[in-house]
């Protein structure tokens, strides 16, 4: 009989050992589960950060490329005195091309020593308005710095007369 | 005479083969507990051991991210100390040779329909695209169509004279590059 009652006990012992493991397990899955909740917190903020650091190592890149950029822009579209040259030879092809003529055309150089020196081109016309809005037109597609800054005009009978202020920018 | 028997044991007699019974549906009790209780924490730490790897990746990618950002940040700084002016003053001179004289004279056509002429006309490339202008309308109702054709583009009348045969105003506008 003794045997018979250790053995129970035994048994018994054993059940609540296991039963009180087991609902140790699930107590424990839960609280894990509420720092896996934190963690996925911490991920979607990483997330968001990565995010930012993408950002960042994008503004870093372009500003790394910065120098080489502005040096290509220089190159390509800052006016030399070769192309100032040409600039002043196409202005007069670009006039007569458009039956106009300037009466005076003036340049007035800057004295900036900075990298891109401004010149600026004043000069009148008179013709029709296709005329004017043509020539404007064609001196607008070239590719090398140089555009109006300012364009008066002033219709008078069939003509219009017009004052261009035009600005070229000189590399060294 | 009905004979009485006495159990003098101590303790009641077992039945094994119901105690053999009841003590395996405690075993597998226990066992079943046991087994949920191994399986949950088997599964969790597996879980955990995982996740805790990657959390800790991640943690060691955040601070050496932190450190690369700190120094990208102090190097964009510095260029744009370096560089920002020369890049202002060519984003100028992009912005200001991308202006268009051309669209704005067909705009003006288009706004200004018949019964509407320019006497005078500035045009500045600047920012603001401003335009100033001398018309003349020859009715009040052509004058107020072009007013509100103009009128999203900061219309300023400054003086308006009505002559016999005709309405003269001077005005001015903005189109900036923006609005074309």
């Amino acid at each position: 009989m003794k045997k018979f009652e250790i053995a129970v006990t035994s048994l018994l012992a054993l059940l609540a050992l296991s039963a009180a493991g087991c609902l140790f397990s699930f107590a424990y899955l839960s609280i894990q589960d509420l720092s896996r909740q934190s963690r996925l917190d911490k991920q979607a903020a990483f997330r968001l950060q990565e995010k930012e650091f993408q950002k960042l190592s994008a503004e870093h890149r372009d500003w790394q490329n910065l120098p080489d950029e502005l040096r290509k822009f220089r190159r390509e579209y800052i006016i030399s005195m070769d192309d100032f040259a040409v600039l002043r030879r196409d202005l007069n092809d670009c006039l007569a091309a458009n039956q106009l003529i300037a009466k005076n055309i003036t340049s007035q150089f800057g004295s900036g020593k900075g990298k891109a020196r401004k010149v600026a081109i004043s000069f009148s016309l008179e013709g029709t308005y296709r005329d004017l809005k043509k020539f404007i037109y064609d001196m607008g597609k070239k590719p090398k710095m140089h555009f109006f800054g300012s364009i008066e005009l002033n219709s008078s009978a069939a003509l219009v007369k017009g004052k261009f202020n035009m600005e070229a920018y000189l590399g060294e | 005479m009905r004979k009485i028997s006495y159990n003098l044991a101590v303790t009641r007699k077992i039945d094994g083969r119901s105690f053999v019974l009841r003590a395996s549906i405690l075993v597998l009790a226990i066992l079943a507990l046991g087994g949920a209780t191994i399986f949950n924490l088997a599964r969790e730490h597996g879980r955990s051991r995982a996740e805790k790897s990657a959390s800790g990746l991640i943690e060691r990618q955040i601070v050496e991210k932190k450190s690369l950002g700190l120094l990208q940040a102090r190097e964009i700084t510095a260029w744009k100390k370096k560089w920002g002016k020369e890049l202002a003053a060519t984003n100028r001179l992009i912005e200001r040779k991308s202006f268009s004289f051309i669209t704005r004279l067909d705009f003006l056509e288009e706004a200004c329909g018949p019964g509407i002429r320019i006497r005078h006309l500035i045009l500045t490339n600047d920012g603001s695209g401003q335009i100033s202008m001398s018309i003349a309308a020859q009715s009040l109702k052509q004058l107020f169509a072009l007013y509100k054709k103009l009128a999203p583009y900061g219309l300023a009348i400054a003086n308006e004279t009505q002559t016999a045969a005709e309405f003269q105003v001077n005005l001015g506008f903005n189109i900036s590059n923006e609005k074309i």
